[in-house]
This record gives structure tokens, sequence and C-alpha cells, in this order.
């Protein structure tokens, strides 16, 4: 950002976390003076696409989104895993702030992985979430079972709620996830 | 009372397990941020022309029909009274701007992302998980 910045480069942060609370601490340890913003309802994640995290979008100077989102690790600690190499991602960042340079056929080629249907993932999800919050275990887990059975390569259903479930995000549920995704060839990672 | 959940929270004087979903405009407008103006159901930078179609009937509007114009998902949890829209950009097709959204900061108050237009601009999502 310090070399992007004073080229007209604005960056501006969002958590999927399901509150604050949950997102303070990483923000604090950070130091963060980007704007710090949370999805708790998963709104901007339902209109950008975020299926999963860490992902960026790029929108242009007059607010359109010009690329699909890229999952960009900040280094390589994933690459093994993913197969995505962050230099690539950092390398088409700075072009396109330097020069404009986009690939404007990305957002017509953008697909997602597979899913029966994520709008209703999506808000099977969001009821999910709202009755975790209002103390029903049970519903909670039922809807976050039906979103998961609708858009099973959605990290933001499959991970993220489930510390909502009070399940261990790196415990049996997150690898029985993660081999499901070897098993698919990978169908969350995109270019 | 029964709930409906889009990006906010809005409460609606019923819910049923068939039939359609009819909500007062200001309670949509409450849960998912679609207001009703003479050119539709604007949000942002969108806006959804009503006329001629069964979106809205005096005033109410028909959630089914609007989430199928949209080519978004209804989901009903009759027994706990809870309604919730889904969607995915892919159905809308391609266009989503940052003035479609407005986030709470993490530091409390909240954000409209329309007042990021102007520059490139540059998401990071994250997780704690």
């Amino acid at each position: 950002m310090t070399e992007l910045a004073p080229l007209g480069l604005q960056a501006i942060t969002v958590s999927l976390d399901d509150t604050a609370e949950a997102a303070l601490p990483w923000v604090t340890e950070a130091n963060l003076t980007l704007p710090t913003l949370i999805d708790p309802n998963m709104h901007a994640a339902e209109t950008f696409g975020l299926i999963n995290v860490p992902t960026t979008v790029w929108f242009d100077e007059s607010g359109s989104m010009v690329r699909p989102p890229t999952n960009a690790p900040a280094s390589d600690m994933w690459k093994e895993f993913s197969g995505i190499d962050s230099e690539v991602h950092h390398e088409a960042l700075r072009a396109w702030v330097h020069d404009g340079t986009i690939d404007r056929e990305a957002m017509t080629r953008w697909s997602q992985p597979d899913a029966e249907d994520q709008g209703r993932a999506r808000a099977h999800r969001r009821i999910g979430a709202h009755l975790h919050r209002l103390g029903d275990a049970d519903g909670a887990r039922h809807h976050f079972a039906q979103a998961a059975e609708l858009a099973p390569y959605d990290w933001t259903i499959r991970r993220g709620t489930l510390p909502l479930s009070g399940d261990d995000p790196f415990g049996e549920k997150f690898f029985e996830f993660v081999g499901e995704l070897i098993e698919a060839g990978m169908p969350s990672y995109t270019e | 009372m029964p709930t409906l959940i889009e990006r906010d929270l809005a409460e609606i004087p019923s819910l049923e397990a068939d039939g359609p979903i009819e909500v007062d405009a200001e309670s949509f407008a409450s849960a998912t941020g679609w207001e009703l103006k003479p050119e539709g159901l604007c949000r942002g930078a969108a806006c959804v022309p009503v006329k001629g179609t069964d979106i809205v009937n005096e005033g109410s509007i028909d959630v089914g029909a609007f989430a199928e114009r949209l080519g978004q998902s209804v989901v009903v949890d009759a027994d706990r009274g809870i309604v919730a829209i889904g969607g995915d950009p892919m159905s809308r097709g391609h266009g989503a701007s940052l003035a479609d959204v407005r986030l709470p900061s993490v530091h409390g108050g909240e954000v409209d992302l329309a007042d990021f237009v102007g520059k490139k601009t540059l998401l990071i999502a994250w997780a704690s998980w």
C-alpha cells in the first residue's frame, strides 16, 4: 500500500466474522489504519460473491467491480495447499494501479464453484446466524447444515459457521471439508 | 413477531408456511435496504422497476416476486417465524458496485461504501476463522 497509495489506490478491509468482538483482537494487533468494516450478515459477501478469505476485490474509479474475487494470500504459507502464488496477484495489482492494465474479460468469465443453490444457501446461513444470536443452537445447526449441503465449497459456510456451531475451525469438520475440496480438485480457487 | 432477514432484520406482521409473503414497504426497506420510489425499488446504485409487475400491491412488497425478479432465493422457517432472502451475483449478472453496499465499522457506526467511489479501491476480505 505504501507503494501504491500515492498512485491513487485506496484499500478497505472487511471482516466476514459474525461480530465486531471476533474481529477486534485481530484489528488491534495488526494496528490497521485502513477502514475496518464487518459483514456479519454476509451483505458484501453476497454482493461481491465472496466465498472464502482472504480475498480481494477490485473496484475502478466509478465504483464498479472490475475483477472477480481473488484468493490472495499475503504470503506463500498456503501456496502448496492452494496452488496460488501470491506474487501473481501483487504483480497484477501493480500493473493495474500503475498503468490501468486489467483483463476486461475476466468479469464475464467469472464463474463460481458448483453450488446447488448459492442464494438459498446464503438465506439458510442468514437464518442460522440469527438463531445462533438468539441462543437457538439446534435451529442454527439445522440451517447451517442446509446451507452446507447447498453450497459445499463455500468457505464462509463450511468453515465460517464452525465457531457459531461450537465446532473448532481447525477440527474434524474442517478437515472433512478440506478432504472434499481436494477430491473435487480445489473448486473454491479461481484465477 | 416474525422476522425478515436480508442484510438487516425487520419484524413483519405475519408469516405463513405457504402462500405469498407480503411485507409493508417500510419494513422491507429496513430489512433489505430496497426503498420504494417512483422509479421502483432502489438500493445504492440500482433501481428495479416494479410497474407492470406483481411485486408491489398497494404499498406492500411481495417478497417472493421481488426475489424471483433478482434471481434470488427465499427460505422460510415457519415454525420459528423467520424468512430470509439470499442471493448471488451470478444470478443478477455482473455489475456490482461499491455503492450497493453499506457495512458496520468494527469501531461502531455504519459506512456507506459509496463514499469510496472516485479512486481505485482494493477491498480485502478476511476473517478470524
